[in-house]
């Protein structure tokens, strides 16, 4: 039998009944929230409070929003501020990926855990730290220039400031997708063009990244509308310099007394316009090749011997890691341990009565502090868990399976990446305040709240994973006789199971990371750890905001150490599939 | 540096004794769920010290910044999903909007109370803290002593750091005592030092502790911790009048634990409640005759400011967008 003819035999209402069930489930997560924001920005009353009818609807919050020159100079900036902070995210991220798995510089296991750091490090705390750093005024860095003669003078309070540090914490995005891509590809390409005389940087050129283009593109545009989304670094470095962005501008309209949840609602829509717009013009660059790259043959990952180069590789990674990890985490650790921020000159820096634990003692003094650890931990790990579940699905669906409706399922699951997360939380709220049962108030809420947020960024990781993954592996399962089910569990998982980790991976972080959704969803027994540390940063204290943002680095870290050994263990099995052929 | 504060005994403070009635009842809810605007560190201190005296309510609660709770509390309430007990607001514009959801309610000390300061007979003044100058005491040593000191040239180039009019109920009633007090070009003569806007006070007390901004106006209970944990801060309330922003608490009418709920309120608006306010906050207090002079407040220098609501209300929109235009500020 045809391995095509294979899914011809299965029941005709299988597919339409799949589709169906994913729509739905697409439907409340995403459709339901997305119509209920649409109808706060097309009028001026709370939609669950005063109701709303057809006949009240208008467009007059855009007009507001559209003849504002404010929120064109805000959309301006977080353009100029995200597209910068993209370039500098995608040549720091793709240069470090292929250092990572391409090359044999030394210590690259380590270098590769080292780079994932700024991942853990919540955008505020980002922009703390790199203020400590880089205050044209206070700054440590300008401190210790002026000590050492350096005639140097930083202000990180610039559009290039929010450049460089979007760039920096946004490059392991791309290095997560790049370096899986890198990864998963067959070395022959590779070596096929060096036969034919290319220089290895050419092979780099013309074939590597070639071919891992979709990991780049899905990584840039995750990258440029997860920054577009950012209010912390933007609330920290633009704010003293009077560079609004477009989420500083919306948080404001939230802040502002009263708050004007409806208008933010038009520039959030304004906002899904531009990144919808984004993510059409990806799909067609994505659809219009084939990235194909694991296939049925054997292959064994390669290194490229760089020579004496190699030191050079791993001096830049060096630079990297200092400049990432090392000195916001000195910013952190300082702000976490020393009594006050003030800090006169350099010799003041290394007062030891000025040191303590006395932040930490006032923050576990808090039962919310242990209790928001515990609830992000459980939220986490469902998130984790069903969003995982469904991305695979969905995922799996889009890329591979014959089914009716492909197409729409792929558009739903797209919608979410462009709503700006301060909004979407009163959508939430709107939408599932009146689902009847005790949803509301538990932490499934919050789950349910972080899967559909983050399910484009988790579907879109598994995609790629997906897309490498050559047919022919499933057709000749199909041939000894497996069904679809059981081919996926045997071939499709097991060969996408570093992608699957991964994903859940970010699912976790990005749901222990995120503010936005949980502002409205949490209740008094529910405090998640996002909630709980902008709290501490709103109530004017840096000290606990650091010594609980150290934790939750902590925490995430040792969290992650685990799932990059589950991934490694994943690796070896699934290495002996892809070598055994 | 340490504990400058200087407290007086400004008359005998008479103690907490609730009835045992409540006290059985409210033992018997065994839960009080609060909603409350307030900083979550100087809040979960007064749970603390709630807690301690009655062992037998366990406080649960939600915080949200003004506006977020606002919405939230809005939601609830429509969907009969309203959680809170009791609800705490510092912007009583925003409490007058949720009049409705609160339950009739009266402390037993009712009388003790400023009667300006009472906007319902539902919604109480639970915390009251007061604008006073604030100042970085490692960098300015000449400060300034009065509000009109802000206009002056010294202070310039952006040493000053002021926080937006439009971010709350706090600001609104500071901007309002500068136009109606300090004159109506009080905004012009002060925008012309070019003071760094912030869009709340948190982050603007860090900044004067790091030394990003050396002086600001700032609601004195969120320089007082940090002044009495050893940083370079300092601070005077203007003689010109200290405006004070007095809370709006009241219990809701869907409350799940109202014995709880009255006898949390009855304690925090008594006399013991009032003291720990102005003892371990640095707030004020709205009460006619405070039960403990409070820290760097001279009844003979310093004159509370509470603004009018009702009748400043209608200006509320006209004044923002006036002083928006003036600071600079792009809305």
């Amino acid at each position: 039998m045809a391995a095509s003819d294979k899914i011809g035999v299965t029941r005709a209402w299988v597919p339409w009944a799949w589709s169906g069930f994913l729509i739905a489930v697409l439907a409340f997560l995403v459709l339901y929230p997305t119509s209920m924001l649409l109808i706060g920005a097309l009028t001026t009353t709370n939609p669950v409070v005063e109701g709303y009818k057809l006949a009240d609807l208008s467009i007059g919050n855009f007009l507001t929003v559209a003849m504002n020159p404010n929120v064109a100079g805000a959309l301006f900036n977080s353009l100029i501020a995200c597209g910068g902070g993209t370039a500098v995210a995608v040549a720091i991220g793709l240069g470090f990926a292929w250092v990572v798995v391409r090359t044999n510089t030394p210590c690259k296991g380590l270098i590769a855990s080292a780079g994932m750091l700024p991942l853990f490090v919540p955008p505020l705390v980002a922009g703390v730290a790199w203020s400590i750093l880089g205050s044209p005024k206070t700054g440590l860095l300008n401190l210790v220039f002026a000590k050492t003669g350096i005639p140097l003078h930083l202000d990180l309070y610039t559009m290039p400031g929010m450049i460089f540090v979007f760039g920096i914490y946004y490059a392991p995005y791309v290095y997560m997708f790049t370096a899986a891509a890198l990864r998963n590809m067959d070395p022959a390409l590779e070596e096929a063009a060096e036969i034919s005389g290319a220089s290895a940087f050419r092979t780099m050129a013309t074939v590597t990244f070639p071919l891992i283009m979709p990991a780049i593109l899905s990584g840039m545009l995750l990258s440029f509308i997860v920054m577009l989304g950012i209010y912390g670094i933007p609330a920290v470095l633009g704010a003293p310099a009077n560079l609004p962005v477009l989420t500083t501008y919306i948080f404001a309209l939230t802040a502002w007394s009263p708050p004007r949840y409806n208008t933010a609602a038009a520039v959030a829509v304004l906002l899904m316009i531009v990144t919808g717009l984004l993510v059409y013009l990806q799909q067609k660059v994505v659809a219009r090749r084939s990235y194909t790259t694991v296939a049925g043959k054997a292959f064994r990952p390669r290194s490229l011997n760089l020579g004496p180069w190699r030191f050079l590789t791993l001096g830049l990674a060096i630079v990297y890691l200092i400049v990432v990890v090392v000195l916001p985490s000195i910013a952190l650790f300082i702000a976490a341990f020393r009594k006050f921020l003030f800090i006169r000159d350099i010799p003041s820096l290394f007062e030891t009565k000025q040191y303590g634990w006395q932040h930490f003692t006032k923050m576990f003094d808090n039962p919310l502090t242990i209790a928001s650890v515990v609830n992000s931990m459980k939220v986490g790990i469902i998130t984790a868990v069903v969003g995982g579940v469904l991305s695979f699905a969905i995922g799996y669906t889009i890329t591979r399976a014959r089914v009716p409706g492909k197409r729409i399922i792929d558009v739903i699951t797209t919608i979410p990446v462009a709503i700006p997360g301060l909004v979407i939380g009163v959508a939430y709220l709107w939408a599932w305040i009146g689902l009847p049962g005790g949803l509301y108030g538990t932490l499934w809420i919050l789950a349910l709240a972080f899967v559909a947020r983050f399910i484009p960024d988790t579907v879109k990781a598994l995609s790629t994973s997906l897309m490498q993954i050559h047919r022919e592996l499933e057709e000749a399962a199909w041939i000894c006789g497996r069904g679809t089910l059981s081919t996926i569990a045997t071939v499709v998982l097991p060969l996408a199971r570093p992608g699957v980790v991964a994903a859940m991976t970010l699912l976790f972080i990005l749901s222990i990371r995120e503010l936005g959704s949980s502002l409205f969803l949490y209740s008094s027994g529910t405090m998640v750890m996002a909630v709980q540390l902008l709290g501490y940063y709103e109530g004017g204290n840096v000290g606990i905001t650091a010594a609980f943002s150290l934790v939750q680095m902590v925490l995430l870290g040792v969290l992650i150490s685990f799932t990059n050994w589950l991934t490694r263990s994943a690796a070896l099995q699934t290495g002996g599939i892809a070598r055994s052929g | 540096m340490g504990l400058v504060a200087k407290f007086g005994p400004a008359r005998a403070a008479k103690p907490f004794v609730p009835p045992d009635s409540l006290l059985e009842a409210a033992g018997k809810e065994g839960e009080l769920i609060l909603y409350s605007a307030t900083f979550p560190e100087p809040q979960q201190e007064v749970l603390n010290l709630f807690q301690k005296r009655f062992p037998m309510v366990k406080v649960n609660y939600v915080r949200a910044s003004g506006g977020q709770l606002i919405t939230r509390v809005k939601s609830e309430a429509a969907a009969g999903k309203l959680d809170a007990d009791v609800i705490d607001h510092s912007d009583r514009g925003q409490s007058m909007e949720i009049e409705h959801l609160f339950a009739p309610y009266a402390p037993p000390n009712a009388a003790d109370y400023r009667p300006e300061t009472l906007l319902s007979p539902k919604i109480w003044p639970t915390y009251t803290p007061g604008w006073c100058i604030a100042w970085n005491s490692e960098l300015v040593k000449n400060p300034p002593k009065t509000w009109m000191d802000l206009c002056k040239p010294e202070y310039g180039d952006g040493q000053i750091g002021q926080v937006i009019a439009p971010s709350g109920g706090s600001t609104w009633s500071r901007i309002a005592f500068e136009r109606l007090v300090l004159g109506e070009d009080y905004w012009a003569k002060q925008a012309t030092t070019k003071p760094k806007l912030f869009p709340s006070g948190a982050p603007l007390s860090d900044a004067i502790v790091r030394g990003e901004i050396a002086i600001a106006p700032l609601i004195y209970n969120i320089v007082y911790p940090k002044k009495k944990d050893g940083a370079p801060l300092d601070a005077v309330y203007g003689p010109e009048g200290v405006p004070i922003v007095p809370y709006g608490t009241g219990i809701a009418t869907t409350a799940r634990h109202p014995n709880a709920a009255k006898l949390y309120l009855d304690w925090i608006l008594s006399d013991e409640g009032q003291t720990q306010s102005i003892r371990d906050q640095g707030n004020l207090t709205a009460m006619t005759n405070p039960p403990l002079a409070a820290d760097m407040f001279d009844p003979k220098v310093n004159k509370l400011w509470a603004p009018d609501f009702k009748s400043l209300q209608p200006l509320h929109d006209k004044w923002l967008e006036e002083w928006n235009r003036i600071y600079g500020y792009r809305q």
